[in-house]
């Protein structure tokens, strides 16, 4: 084994740390707030509606990378100011959570207005009616797309490596050029190569477990 | 209540001038109809007269433009009505069953009354196999909806309802999406249903049973009643034009 390997793989591993935490980060926030934001999306309060419709339109409608830099480049002008990790995290918060909501809102609609007649003509006040009614069937229908956007997010995170994060896609780009440096030989087919692999073995699992939510939510 | 309603403690249902209107379109121009308790009435007419509007006013699942609703003497359109208290009181099977997929028959049947009634599992369960055993399906309680024939769905569907033991049963079109050889099952569960004594109101297209069951026909047409009076009366001898045309329609 070449004598850069075993440092390179260290500084990876430490990146894929990194990447990992933003992912768990940016997937655990995303799922709580989504949820959340989609809830109030069903309110039959308009303003709120509004006030919710606004925020999902705005950071669904940006590129990722455009938030990124606003936070990480623009928002210091104004006095605010976060360290890589937190940027990233934030922008990739934004845009999943606004795209959970939209999840959200759409398992809940799809869910046949005669379900909420039913209930509602039994006596269920509207609270009860989404608790025992609405969303224990909105549930079944959000899982398989909300598998969908946490893969989505996970490999979001390597747009992080954009404004600086170190995480698994920047290592391999610093390993490369330092590498390349101070051997002259550029190593980039292996190191690309194993990160290739190492997205690819985060994100099979999850897709294949949407794909496995679709299938047994389609037989019912 | 500043006007009391003409009716005494047997009139179940009173609708008093009731209009509902969907944007630019009035579907009910004033309907006015009251229900005796034990009566049986059922409602016929053509496709968006404002039959099955005019049932869903009556819990009010669609809020009236103008007029009065009452139940039992009250007026479910008067302020701080617990519209949710009153739906208790007024069963209603649909169209498309509407049941709750996700629960089992057993499930489907004692959730309001558990939740609602805070009626505990063991009595709960005691009285849906009661009713189970009584619309022929004792056998199905652990099925889920989806394992049942349409006519067996129904007929879960109005035990599910007499579960909150309401006083008066709205049935919309509950055998216009069933396969026409599980008709007579339903019809055989609301036959027991009315000679139980239950007071019905019923939008239909069964025009036998209407004359069988029917203690009153109302035809609805336009958003108004038309016509009404004895089943046997108004089907062989229509005084209304759009009755008798509706009529040579569909028992032709």
């Amino acid at each position: 084994m070449p004598s850069w390997v075993a440092p390179v793989a260290g500084y990876l591993a430490g990146g894929l740390l990194t990447t990992l935490a933003l992912a768990a980060v940016s997937i655990v926030v995303s799922v709580v707030l989504g949820t959340v934001l989609g809830a109030l999306l069903v309110l039959p309060s308009r303003a709120t509606r509004l006030a919710v419709r606004c925020y999902v339109e705005i950071w669904r409608g940006l590129p990722i990378i455009v938030t990124l830099f606003f936070i990480f480049f623009v928002l210091p002008v104004v006095g605010l100011r976060f360290d890589t990790f937190v940027a990233a995290a934030i922008g990739l918060c934004l845009w999943g959570s606004s795209n959970v909501a939209e999840v959200v809102r759409g398992a809940v609609q799809s869910v046949p207005h005669g379900q909420a007649d039913a209930a509602a003509a039994l006596g269920f006040p509207w609270h009860g009616r989404m608790r025992h009614v609405v969303f224990p069937q909105a549930v079944r229908r959000a899982l398989p797309p909300l598998v969908g956007l946490v893969v989505n997010l996970t490999q979001q995170t390597s747009l992080a490596a954009v404004i600086g994060v170190l995480d698994l896609l920047q290592a391999a780009q610093r390993s490369i050029e330092r590498l390349t440096l101070s051997s002259g030989v550029t190593h980039a087919v292996p190191i690309l190569g194993a990160v290739l692999v190492v997205y690819f073995v985060i994100c099979l699992p999850l897709t294949s477990l949407s794909r496995r939510l679709e299938r047994s939510l389609r037989q019912g | 209540m500043t006007e009391p309603p003409a009716a005494d403690q047997d009139t179940v249902i009173e609708l008093r001038g009731v209009r509902k209107s969907f944007g630019e379109l009035e579907i009910l121009k004033g309907v006015d109809l009251a229900v005796r308790r034990g009566e049986v009435v059922v409602i016929i007419g053509p496709s968006g007269g404002g039959k099955s509007t005019l049932l869903r006013c009556v819990n009010l699942l669609e809020p009236v433009t103008a007029g009065q609703v009452f139940l039992e003497g009250e007026d479910l359109t008067g302020p701080g009505v617990d519209l949710n208290l009153i739906r208790r009181r007024i069963g209603m099977v649909f169209q498309q069953f509407n049941l709750f997929p996700h629960l089992t028959v057993l499930d489907n049947l004692t959730l309001a009354p558990r939740r609602l009634l805070g009626l505990d599992r063991r009595e709960a369960e005691r009285q849906a196999n009661d009713l189970l055993s009584r619309v022929g399906l004792a056998d199905k309680v652990d099925a889920h909806p989806r394992r049942l024939s349409g006519g067996q769905q129904q007929r879960v569907a109005i035990a599910r309802a007499l579960m909150m033991s309401p006083h008066v049963m709205l049935f919309d079109e509950v055998t216009s999406a069933l396969d026409p050889e599980l008709v007579s099952e339903v019809l055989d569960v609301m036959r027991d249903l009315a000679r139980s004594g239950m007071t019905m109101l019923c939008v239909t297209h069964e025009m036998g049973f209407a004359r069988e069951l029917g203690d009153r026909l109302v035809f609805v047409d336009g958003g108004v009643i038309a016509e009404q009076g004895r089943p046997a009366d108004v089907l062989d001898d229509p005084r209304h034009p759009r009755t008798r045309q509706f009529l040579h329609k569909v028992l032709r």
